[in-house]
Formats: structure tokens, sequence, C-alpha cells
């Protein structure tokens, strides 16, 4: 029978690697309000800033807006998956990647990658608080961190529930606060018609723009199937994602950058909104914006975990990744020898290597399955439960992440214009519908390897 | 109507009026960007009112929808009692003393009304906080 329910036990906690089952499942707003609790963070303000020094107030419009769409457009894609399969993104990738190669991808995509953007975050944090309040002890850069780390601990660790509370408690507050200081802020300097008139250093195209803006968010848009699994019918997850992106994504790209045009560079939203007195703002938006994000990386990282080594639980994980990058985030904060620039690189490297997986997952989805493999029915396409065999490794998806990792890692130094983000996600696409078609045509194997899941789902 | 039900619009007419008090002390007591406190609180208003508006239509005996549409709407304000909290007291609204201090009481209020009515619903209906 289509998507029949096999007993699993939840050994891991939170559904990390089974089906979150049906009375677990929560609303549209619930998700909306975790997505936008991701959003809800300085980094995506700053991130908007630094496109005033390519763009001018009205290119920044339309670049947020375009851009927000393609993201938009991904993300209803690979969250949709997610609602139909009710499994976390690193499970879903067992069918289009084999075990072995969902435990690798999951690991660059969010088991390492997310945890060292928890650990960047959270040195951050350190930092915000430390120029908000500068004079007092619990605000250096390195003890803030700390209590600022083990915050956002604490939302990862009870799971899901915790995250949606702590959004739904920050995110309306968040998203009126920010447009508030923003007009203020244009006010004083100089209003709208100044605004209008800024013109940046440089130009860009539209083009460059629009993939400056998928490139921010294109990793939050792959893992949205961690937060759409527990969407009650399959759409919802998806639908909040693209509201969430397509209207609100915007309005936080614009606070930045709009800003940025009128002020001297360097000088950001927080230094406004401090030299404005709103300075219980700040504080507020700081805390809960900065824990409302860094809490998901943590916790999808911990997802990926689980589906890579068996016998410890999720909650163990948190401790373990939360523990380690919180003190990563002290030590840069005190200068111990960690380079923050390193760890950058690094997490930039890695981003390079998750569009072809995003491109991997669509094509197996919306394509491979239904029409090489015949399996129709969305809501039976991934079967999941104990008993359920997967390759150990499907190659050519495999092969796909691999071949379009370099083209992506390659594309900027041999065509600068075509974002790498696009070109990876189009590769990773391509070779795995192709090489699947090449497969089922010419009756080649596709799997090398079997693997049989466990009673705990593993 | 069932007693849960009545708390609720009971709950959400006076948050509507909380927000009406911080409209027009907003008006009255900031001397500059006197729009800003305004058409937040408006903004609020409105959101609590469409709230109260999915309560009213949810039907008698529909207990888990009633916990499920008033856990939601209570989120949104009890969040929005930040902005008065936080906002209030910004040196470029020159807010008056007493403006501010009623300010800073109606986001409390909302806060702390927000909490109980929260727990409330929980504890009435078995519904998820984070629903």
């Amino acid at each position: 029978m289509v998507n029949q329910e096999k007993k699993t036990e939840d050994y891991y906690g939170d559904f990390a690697v089974v089906r979150v089952p049906e009375h677990e499942r929560r609303t549209m707003m619930n998700q909306l309000m975790v997505f936008l609790g991701v959003l809800a963070v300085w980094a995506a303000v700053f991130g908007g800033a630094s496109m005033a020094g390519i763009m001018d107030a009205w290119e920044i419009v339309w670049a947020s807006v375009l851009g927000s769409v393609v993201l938009g457009v991904i993300a209803f894609l690979i969250g949709l998956i997610g609602g139909y399969a009710s499994v976390p993104t690193y499970v879903i990738l067992r069918h289009s990647m084999g075990r072995f190669g969902s435990i690798l991808t999951g690991l660059v995509l969010s088991g390492i990658s997310a945890a060292l953007w928890f650990s960047f975050e959270t040195w951050l944090f350190g930092v915000i608080m430390q120029e908000t309040f500068p004079n007092f002890v619990l605000t250096k850069v390195e003890i803030a961190a700390i209590w600022g780390g083990l915050l956002m601990m604490s939302t990862a660790l009870i799971g899901y529930r915790g995250l949606s509370a702590l959004s739904y408690f920050v995110v309306p507050a968040w998203f009126a606060i920010i447009p508030m200081a923003l007009v203020a802020a244009i006010s004083v300097h100089g209003g709208w018609g100044a605004l209008l008139a800024a013109q940046p250093a440089h130009h860009v195209s539209l083009a460059t723009g629009i993939t400056f803006v998928i490139g921010l968010y294109i990793v939050g848009a792959t893992i949205a199937p961690d937060v759409t699994r527990y969407s009650r019918r399959p759409f919802d997850g998806s639908i909040a994602w693209f509201i969430h992106v397509v209207v609100f994504m915007p309005i936080i790209l614009m606070a930045g950058g709009w800003l940025q045009l009128l002020v001297p560079a360097g000088r950001t939203l927080v230094a406004e909104m401090i030299g404005m007195g709103m300075i219980w703002a700040v504080l507020l938006t700081g805390i809960v914006g900065q824990w409302t994000t860094n809490d998901n990386n943590l916790y999808s990282a911990s997802l990926a975990w689980v589906n890579a080594v068996p016998r410890i639980k999720r909650s163990i994980w948190v401790l373990i990744l939360g523990i380690i990058g919180t003190a990563v985030a002290a030590m840069i904060g005190m200068g111990y020898g960690i380079s923050l620039s390193a760890l950058l690189q690094f997490g930039t490297l890695l981003g390079t290597f998750i569009p072809p997986i995003t491109g991997v997952m669509i094509a197996d989805f919306y394509l491979v399955q239904p029409f090489l493999l015949n399996r129709r029915n969305p809501r039976g396409r991934y079967e999941f439960g104990p008993g359920t065999i997967y390759g150990s490794l499907r190659w050519p998806g495999f092969l796909g992440w691999i071949l379009g990792s370099i083209i992506a890692y390659y594309t900027p130094m041999v065509a600068p214009q075509m974002p790498a983000a696009i070109s990876g996600l189009l590769a990773g696409f391509f070779i795995h519908l192709i090489l699947m078609a090449i497969c089922v045509a010419g009756r080649i194997p596709y799997d090398a390897g079997k693997w049989r899941e466990t009673e705990t789902g593993w | 109507m069932g007693s849960l039900k009545r708390f609720v619009m009971v709950v959400f007419s006076i948050t509507s009026l909380l927000f009406i008090i911080g409209a027009i002390v907003g008006y009255v007591g900031a001397t500059n960007y006197t729009i800003h406190l305004v058409a937040f609180s408006v903004a609020g208003l409105l959101l609590t009112l469409a709230s109260l508006a999915r309560v009213t239509i949810t039907p008698e005996g529909a207990t888990e929808r009633l916990g499920e549409v008033s856990v939601q709407g209570t989120w949104i304000w009890t969040s929005l009692s930040l902005v008065y909290i936080t906002m209030s007291p910004a040196s470029i609204y020159g807010t008056h003393p007493w403006a501010l201090a009623i300010l800073e009481v109606v986001g409390f209020v909302m806060l702390a009304f927000g909490a109980y009515t929260l727990f409330r619903i929980k504890r009435d209906t078995g519904v998820y906080l984070s629903i």
C-alpha cells in the first residue's frame, strides 16, 4: 500500500531518521515562523548591506525580489519532497545517493558546514554583544560567545518544538523592529530622495545581483526538508518557504542595502540603531535573532550526524557539536590561534559543493523516480522504514554530485559571469538524470551494493 | 459559548484595547517619528482583530482547532509586546516620560498576559505551544 507508515521506534529522538508521525505534524504558520526565524538574523542584514557597493536602491529591490523568487521556486521543489517523505534531507538522500552517499553528502551539506556556521554565528554574536555593550565583562566577545552558544544549544537540544516556540516568540517583533529602524535611519540620513539619488561605487548587471542573492541562501533552500517534513499537508511547508523568502527576504536585504547606500562603508544598521538610542532593540534582535538562526544550524547538523553514525542520539550530537562549536567561537574571540578566515574559507568551499546535491535531489524526485523508475505517486515515491532496501551507493547521483562540485568549483575561473551555485545545480541535475536514463535503458545496475534499514531507522 | 472560547475572546479584546492605547499614547507622547509607534500599534491591532475573527468563527466544540488559532494569535501579540518594551525608550522618538511609562506598562502587561494565556490554552486544550 502506498505511503503505509511502517512501525518504527524513534530511537534517536525528534524523528531524526524516521517519518514524523501524523499527530506530531505542525501547521503552515508554524513552519513559516521557523523559516522566518532562520532569516531573522543580523548576518542577513549585513548580506544585504554588501549589495550597496554594487547596486543602487532600485537595483537592490529588483535583485532581491527576483533572486528571492528563484530561491523560492528551488526550495519549493526541495521542500515538497520533505512534505511528501516526512523525513529529514539526509534520509531523503538515501534514495538518490545511496546509503553511503547520503552519509557523505549529508555531512558536507550540514554535518560539517552547518556546524562551522554555528561556530561563526556564535562568534558573531559575541562581536555584536561587545559592540553594543563594550564595557561589561559578560559582553566581551569570548564570554558572550560562550553564554550565547549555550542559549543556542538549549533550543536545539529540545528539538523542533524548541525551535518553533522560540521562533513564534521572536519573529513578529523582529520583523516589526527592523523596518521601523530602517525607516528612521533613512530619514536621519536625508530621506527617500537621498536614497534614490545615492549611487554605488561600482555597478554590476542585474543577473549578477540575482546570483548574489541566490548564493546567500541556497544552502538553506537545500535543507528545507528538515522543517517541511513536519507538514500536515505536503504543500504546507513549501508554501511557507515560498512566502518567507519571496515576501520577507527582500525586506531584510533592502534594510541592509538601502541603509548602506546612505552611510559610510563599514557603518551598519546596528551602529545606526545604537546611534538612534535603540539599544534595547539591538540587544533583543541581536540575542534572539542570532539564537533563532543558529539553533537551526546546530539542529540540522545533528540530524546529519545521526544519519551518519549509528547508536548516538540526536541530543548527544547537539551537545558534542554545540560544545565544540562554542569553544571554537570563544577561542577565535580570544585570538587563540584559530584563524577565522580559514574557517570561513573552508565553509565557503563546502558551500560550493552543495548546489549539485540540490540538483540531484530535484532530478531524482521529479523526473528519475516517476518517469524512469515508474514511481508515479509522489506519496509513495520514496519508501522508508525497517527493512527498506537502499543501494549502498547510487553511483549516478553520487557522480552527479562529484562532477557538479568540480564544475561549480572551476566555474568562477572559467566563466566568471556564470554563478557557481547555478552551474553546480544544473550540472548535478543533468548528470544524474542522463546517467540514470542510460542505466535504465541499458539495464546497467545503478546501485553498488545493498543496504537494509534497521529497526531504529538507521 | 464555551468558557475557553469566551476567555480567549475577552483576552483578544483587551489586547486590542491595549494596542489602541499604544497608538494614542504614541501619537500624543512621542515628539519625533510619531507615525512609527502609531503605525506599529495599528498593525498590531489589525493582526489581533484578525485572530479574534478566526477565534469567533471557530465552531463550538472544536477544541483543538480553537486551541491552535488561539495559540497562534497569542504568540503574535505577545511577541509584538517586545516592540513596545524595546523601541519606546529609543531617544530618536523623544517620548515624554509619562508616555514612555505607559508604553512600557502596555508592553509588559501584554507580555505577562500573553504568557498566562498561552499556558491556560495549553492546559485547557492540550495543543502544543509550538503548533
